[in-house]
């Protein structure tokens, strides 16, 4: 596996790159440890000329002694070698391999005349005088942490090279200048002086290392000059005015606004819709007081807008959109916004607003939705701007593959010292129970959250005591008793649907922290936490008479947390007094209600609340609606489904030991009782 | 020409705002990467929120050519917004994005190429092709299924060019890509391809295409699941076997937690089962989908809504479905009413002999709730109920008299507009509540109440000892009357007349006289003119014309027709399955691409605004926005000859005036900015045409005329001077705002009728 990465390490160096560093390290490891004859790879022209030795004319620039600064010019020649190779030649390894061989040969040529005979530091020196012209704003720290622009990076190093040698001249490196600013000349400088191009790539080349020809492309070594040199000589000969009209055809745009019908975020993904288009909502929806739907199509514009906190989240379309996937994308838009900046308000917009663009970007294009998992965007769209650009480089490639592929939610990679998991069963209790008690609706909605901290690509699977599965089996029949019907359920994307569909069990590899495993639901034998009998009577017109029994119908071993009831009262209501039996009761006028808290319920204990409210006298006679009590409530070990989990295994090829732990929660949904 | 004014007009913008651009201007310009990615971020900031920053794109776009990720894709939106406005100027960027396309990092490769596409300027076609050929290529999924958008970017500005360079070819093969996010983008703009295509047929899917979209259908996305779900409804299968297979193959997407991939899922099964034949496998289909329909209504309010107008509609088409589970339709106080609405309507269609107590008292509840409309609706609810099940109607009727017993003015109104109906259903079935009904006589004031216990004592005059007394009693305000008042008090009346002519005589033969003396609505005086000439000469007809028997009503579960039905199907958890309107009704014209515009003229736009008027009148059961629409149209018209709003160009050409021609003259200004909403303001006139009509207006009523009475419309809403001018054009009879018609409207045009 090492191994593997080592390669993978290797094989990400560009190829020219990797061929020179690969031949330096063989050649003068080869000539140091005496395994490869050093007089069969200098620079002697006379050999070449007369024994045809032309395999010199290479070897010479791959051979160096082996010292402290044999490392240090690897190193060099690696980092400016594969820069100049990516960046600069953006991946076009042929020209890069054709700046190679050009330099080598005026060099050797230089070489003739000078009697030089090892020229490794030549090429190392073009390599970093061409780095230093493409990048020459660049602060390069040198040694001691010497800071200097990147153009005078090849000087300081000869500089340096020539005292540490003692005062000689380094003719090697000079040689490696000149020839590297030969071809900087030929290629950028004299062709932008209007000159031909004399030292075209040969086509060969091109051949041999796959790379296409780019319409247009310049060398970048000049600066942005010579780029809008081309471009505007382009738009000069262009005259023809743009052909689009405002036809309005069909559209799809994105908006976000904060509450006062200002735009915080606008994204046109088709290119017919005005901006004005963003004020026909504002004053259609945000002004207007009474809005009745959460879709309006105005002519053959339909907006789709969703509230969160103080935004309106928009999207407009022109054509028979799938409103269902509308709505799903917006609310995913404020889950990935929740998720990057905790809350997702008007004040994380305008501040994060750049990155909302730049995650919109990647999550909406042309109006469709791409990747909204806001694990997977985590890994690529990064809150700190400074990372080192050398490890986006690297990474991109991974990232891309894993985002786009077939378990996008998961890295390979995740280690973990202690293998653990979590599983919380959350259930919420919707009730709503008539005036004479009877219930008229109750159901569970549960959802079971995992925390997953498991190395590498655990595959999971969870059992639960599932009616459908445990009569199944039939050895289980007898026990089935106690399973739990469930109506429905819903999973994270990372569960195998067809799988369940089959034979009902769930498997999984599950993402890689906490995530929502499944939703599900049931409406049998459902076991009420709480019992509700309120008494409340209107005394004439002026008063009312409350008398609210509470019973927790769970076992005394349990107790909950949090006991909330909201016990309306009528708009006129002019004064509250009421006792209760526990906890602390007040009336609360903003909310037209009493507000009944019990931190602490045990399990199978019963409590009352008495009071009156008095009336102020109302003009019109419209009776009172009577809103239903409702009430909040946390019961911690219990599920009101009595839904258990049965077992969670984790399979992984390390076959790692795992902790599990579970947990059980029922707290209240939409838990009415009307009166 | 417009666009060389709004340069103008942006150089003139510029020159006021010249303090913060030119900051801007030398920040960008910079030697430091700091302040020029700060200045960068500040266009931004200033682009979105409206102010013109196109001035600065050269020095925007020279900071394009960098390293630094973040800055590269601000500088990409800059130019994705402006390049528009600065065509000439955008061949500065295309060298940077063709050589990011062979940048290593894959990344700015598929960045390079998204946003080239989303630079909709034509010069930048030149240069698109060869990057977006390399792309489609290219060895990373990533950028591929960037690439595969681009195609669709490509298509929608020029179809030639991308059927010349074969990308059309490209894409049909990347369906079989290895990877399922590729196989979906490109799923994804084919399916718009073909959509817009004018001739060839760019995606057709065959037995192939299907299996591998199978295939990919585990491992995409979700929204690439819906993407492939989409098309997948597209395909015809050879014989039921095949469609079983596919419905099996689709099924575990029900469990999605994503309730867009539910609802697609949904949809290629309702359109599959109609080629499976095999019974059994029907049943248990629709046994599968019951579980998931009821669990989209756990979720967010708006899919909510969109749910619940599908399973509205999937209800008509499978009465079956869904049967046991009436209680989740129970609606909880706090939901939105759009919400509740749904659920009503959803609780009636469930309405069956067994569970018609549970429904009775859940709507009684929903009849002391505040909202006003949606205890008018609860209302009507209940005598649907007693309409429909004939043995729940005693007990409806309890429901109803307990609640006029409550004395809550428009709950009362509405009971008794309920019960006329009911006693239409069961003539002579319930008069012993008559009593009770004319004790509230006093506090009816909407025309429709009125005429409904107006029609009830003159049907029942025979047994109401003091009918006599009652009319008399309406008759003193007859002039005063609404029309439909008038003319249900003119046939009470003439009911009463043949029914008890000794007590009558007098008071038919003055309202006869009122009727024609002084009354100048033409369908009351006719109908005054008919009944004295019927009395007049052979009374003896009369009875048999006036007392006839009543055809009989019944209470359509099922208002969509079959053919519109099928089409709705195929279009479920879309715009078309939520107004339940065909989807050309709302979405104007089909062409779609920039490209078909272009060559299309707008010939047809006649017949458009014809289908798109209906539209807006019609939805008004679907869509209670369409409700609004009209007094909404024209606000949004006054909004754009206030100078505030932001197109200049429009405003500054027609200067704004307060009178009606030239209001009109902006009108249709409007309309060729936005054509879509412009052609519905008159789509909606004609519909208020016919409403006005309808309540005794004449209906050879001008353009102006509408006009100024759609200016009345929106004039108190919004304070506007010139308010006063409806009251000029003689339509100031204030329109009342009719409360939305259920179904059972057919009762109601015969209470319209003579009899």
């Amino acid at each position: 596996m090492a191994e593997n990465e080592l390669m993978a390490a290797y094989k990400s160096v560009p190829i020219v790159t990797r061929t020179l560093v690969t031949a330096t390290i063989l050649f003068s490891l080869g000539v140091a440890f005496h395994l490869v004859d050093f007089g069969l790879i200098f620079l002697d022209w006379s050999r070449i000329i007369y024994k045809f030795h032309i395999h010199r004319l290479f070897t010479s620039f791959v051979v160096t002694g082996i010292n402290m600064s044999f490392l240090f010019d690897l190193y060099f020649l690696f980092t400016y070698g594969s820069q100049l190779e990516n960046e600069t030649f953006a991946g076009r390894s042929a020209d890069f391999a054709w700046f190679v061989i050009f330099t080598c040969l005026v060099s050797s040529i230089v070489a003739y005349f000078m009697g030089l005979m090892v020229m490794f530091q030549a090429l190392l020196l073009s390599v970093i005088y061409l780095w230093s012209q493409a990048n020459s704003e660049r602060i390069v720290s040198f040694m001691f942490g010497v800071r200097f622009k990147a153009v005078y990076f090849p000087w300081v190093l000869v500089a340096y090279t020539s005292i540490m040698m003692g005062a000689a001249i380094p003719w090697e490196m000079l040689t490696g200048i000149a020839s590297a600013h030969t071809y900087y000349f030929l290629d950028s400088v004299y062709p932008a002086m209007g000159g031909p191009k004399l030292i075209p790539t040969p086509t060969l080349l091109y051949k041999l290392l796959p790379a296409q020809e780019v319409a247009g492309a310049v060398f970048t070594a000049g600066g942005t000059t010579n780029v809008f040199r081309t471009a505007q000589g382009g738009a000069a000969a262009d005259t023809a005015g743009h052909r689009w009209g405002s036809g309005n055809r069909l559209g799809y745009a994105f908006f976000i606004y904060n509450q006062k019908g200002e735009v915080l975020i606008s994204r046109l993904y088709r290119q017919d819709l005005k901006r004005s288009i963003a004020d026909i909502f504002r004053i259609q929806v945000i002004s207007n007081t009474d809005v009745r739907s959460p879709i309006i199509t105005l002519g053959s514009t339909s907006f789709f807008h969703v509230r969160h906190e103080n935004l309106y989240i928009v999207a407009l379309t022109k054509w028979n959109a799938n409103a269902a996937l509308i709505f799903e994308f917006c609310y995913r838009v404020i889950n990935v916004g929740r998720s990057y900046f905790g809350k997702f308000d008007e004040e994380a917009v305008k501040a994060n607003f750049v990155l909302i663009y730049e995650l919109l970007d990647e999550v909406l294009d042309f109006g469709y939705p791409q990747n909204s998992e806001a694990d997977t965007l985590k890994m690529y769209i990064t809150t700190e701007s400074v990372k080192s650009e050398r490890a986006v480089m690297e990474d991109s490639a991974k990232i891309t593959i894993q985002a786009t592929g077939a378990t996008s939610w998961r890295r390979s990679d995740v280690k973990y010292r202690k293998n653990e998991a979590f599983i919380d069963v959350i259930e919420s209790v919707n009730l709503l129970l008539s005036a004479q008690g009877n219930v008229l609706r109750a159901d569970v909605a549960g959802q079971i959250m995992m925390r997953a901290y498991l190395s590498g690509t655990p595959e999971c699977k969870f059992g639960l005591n599932d009616k459908v599965l445990l009569e199944k089996d039939p050895s289980n029949r007898r026990k089935s008793s106690n399973a739990v019907e469930i109506d429905d359920c819903q999973f994270h994307q990372c569960v195998k649907l067809g799988k369940f569909d089959s034979d009902r069990t769930i498997s999984f590899i599950p993402p890689d922290g906490e995530f929502e495993l499944m939703r599900y639901r049931t409406s049998d034998n459902i076991n009420l936490p709480f019992k509700v009998h309120p008494v409340v009577i209107e005394i004439g017109k002026s008063k009312i008479e409350y008398r609210i029994l509470v019973k927790a119908n769970f076992s005394s071993k349990l107790y909950a947390n949090n006991v909330v009831l909201n016990i309306p009262t009528p708009l006129n209501t002019a004064g509250v007094t009421c006792t209760a039996s526990s906890g602390k009761a007040k009336y609360v006028p903003a909310e037209n209600s009493i507000v009944w808290k019990i931190p602490r319920f045990q399990g199978q204990s019963e409590f009352t609340l008495t009071g009156e409210a008095n009336l102020t006298a109302m003009t019109h006679k419209k009776a009172w609606s009577r809103p239903p009590i409702s009430m909040d409530f946390q019961v911690l070990m219990f599920t009101s489904s009595g839904l258990l989990v049965r077992f969670l295994k984790v399979f992984e090829k390390n076959n790692y030991q795992s902790v599990k732990w579970v947990r059980y929660m029922t707290k209240a949904g939409n838990y009415q009782i009307r009166f | 020409m417009a666009d060389f004014i709004k340069q103008n007009a942006t150089r003139f913008f510029a020159n006021n705002k010249k303090g913060e651009n030119a900051e801007l201007l030398a920040d960008l310009n910079s030697e430091y990467r700091d302040r020029r990615k700060d200045a960068v971020k500040r266009v931004i900031a200033n682009m979105t929120v409206g102010k013109d920053v196109s001035s600065l794109f050269p020095q925007v776009v020279k900071n394009m050519q960098t390293e630094d990720l973040e800055m590269k894709k601000l500088v990409y939106l800059y130019l994705m917004n402006y390049a528009k406005s600065n065509p000439d100027l955008v061949i500065l960027a295309v060298n940077t994005f063709v050589k990011d396309t062979d940048h290593v990092n894959p990344l700015i490769r598929a960045l390079a190429i998204r946003t080239m596409g989303c630079i909709r300027v034509d010069k930048i076609l030149d240069h698109i092709c060869e990057p977006l050929r390399k792309c489609l290529q290219d060895d990373n999924p990533y950028v591929r299924k960037t690439a595969a958008i681009g195609v669709a970017k490509l298509w929608d500005l020029d179809q030639e060019r991308a059927l010349e360079n074969g990308f059309v070819t490209t894409l049909q093969e990347l369906v079989s890509d290895s990877n399922p996010m590729v196989v979906a983008n490109a799923v994804t703009a084919l399916a718009e391809m073909q959509e817009s295509s004018t001739s060839k047929d760019i995606f057709i899917v065959n037995v192939a295409i299907m299996n591998k979209m199978l295939a990919a259908l585990n491992e995409c996305t979700e929204w690439g699941q819906i993407a492939i779900l989409t098309s997948l409804a597209d395909y015809k299968p050879l014989d039921s076997k095949e469609a079983e297979n596919v419905c099996e193959r689709v099924i575990p997407r029900l469990q999605h937690a994503n309730g867009s991939v539910v609802l697609s899922a949904i949809r290629v099964i309702m359109i599959f089962l109609r080629y499976i034949k095999n019974e059994e496998f029907i049943k248990g289909l629709i046994k599968k989908m019951s579980p998931p329909l009821v669990t989209l209504l756990a979720s967010a309010p708006e899919v909510q809504y969109v749910s619940l107008r599908n399973i509205n509609l999937i209800l008509q088409k499978r009465p079956d479905i869904l049967q046991n589970d009436v209680r989740v339709f129970f609606c909880k106080y706090n939901d939105p009413p759009y919400v509740k609405r749904e659920k009503l309507e959803i609780m009636i269609k469930l309405c069956n002999d067994k569970n018609i107590e549970q429904i009775l008292s859940e709507l009684k509840e929903y009849a002391s709730e505040v909202d006003v409309e949606f205890v008018r609706k609860a209302v009507r609810a209940i005598g649907r109920c007693a309409i429909m099940i004939d043995e729940a109607s005693e007990r409806c009727v309890n429901v109803l008299l307990d609640l006029i017993n409550t004395k809550v003015n428009y709950v009362v109104q509405e009971a008794i507009i309920v019960i006329k109906d009911i006693f239409r259903k069961y003539p002579k079935r319930y008069e012993a509540i008559i009593p009770t009904l004319c004790q509230n006589l006093d506090s009816l004031d909407e025309p429709e109440a009125k005429g409904s216990l107006i029609w009830i004592i003159g049907e029942y005059a025979e047994r109401i000892e003091n009918a006599d007394e009652l009319i008399e009693n309406f008759l003193e305000t007859f002039l005063e009357e609404n029309s439909q008042v008038q003319l249900q008090l003119l046939t009470a009346t003439v009911k009463l007349f043949l029914k008890k002519p000794a007590q009558s005589q007098e008071i038919v033969h003055r309202v006869l006289q009122t009727a024609t003396n002084e009354i100048d609505n033409p369908d009351t005086r006719d109908r005054a003119y008919v009944y004295w000439r019927l009395l007049s000469t052979d009374p003896q007809a009369a009875k048999a014309v006036v007392l006839s028997d009543k055809p009989p009503i019944s209470v359509q579960t099922r208002t969509i027709s079959p053919a519109l039905m099928d089409e709705l199907i195929n279009n479920i958890s879309t715009l078309a399955s939520v107004y339940h309107k065909p989807p050309k009704a709302f979405m104007g014209n089909r062409a779609f691409s920039a490209d078909a515009v272009k060559k299309a003229a707008a010939a047809d736009a006649r017949d458009e605004e014809q289908i798109i008027g209906d539209a807006v009148l019609d939805t008004t059961s679907g869509a209670p926005a369409a409700k609004n629409t009209i007094a909404d149209l024209l606000d949004l018209d006054f909004g754009s000859s206030e100078p505030a709003y932001t197109s200049p160009p429009v405003s500054s050409s027609k200067p704004a005036s307060n009178n009606g021609p030239n209001y009109s003259a902006d009108l249709f200004d409007m309309s060729s900015d936005m054509s879509g909403s412009g052609i519905s303001v008159f789509g909606g006139m004609g519909g208020m045409g016919g409403m006005s009509g309808m309540s005794g207006m004449g209906m050879g009523m001008g353009m102006g005329g509408m006009q100024q009475q759609q200016q009345q419309a929106a004039a108190p809403a919004r304070n506007d001077p010139f308010g006063d001018l409806g009251g000029l054009g003689g339509f100031g009879q204030p329109q009342q705002q009719q409360p939305t018609k259920p179904a059972q409207s057919s009762a109601e045009n015969d209470l319209l009728g003579l009899f």
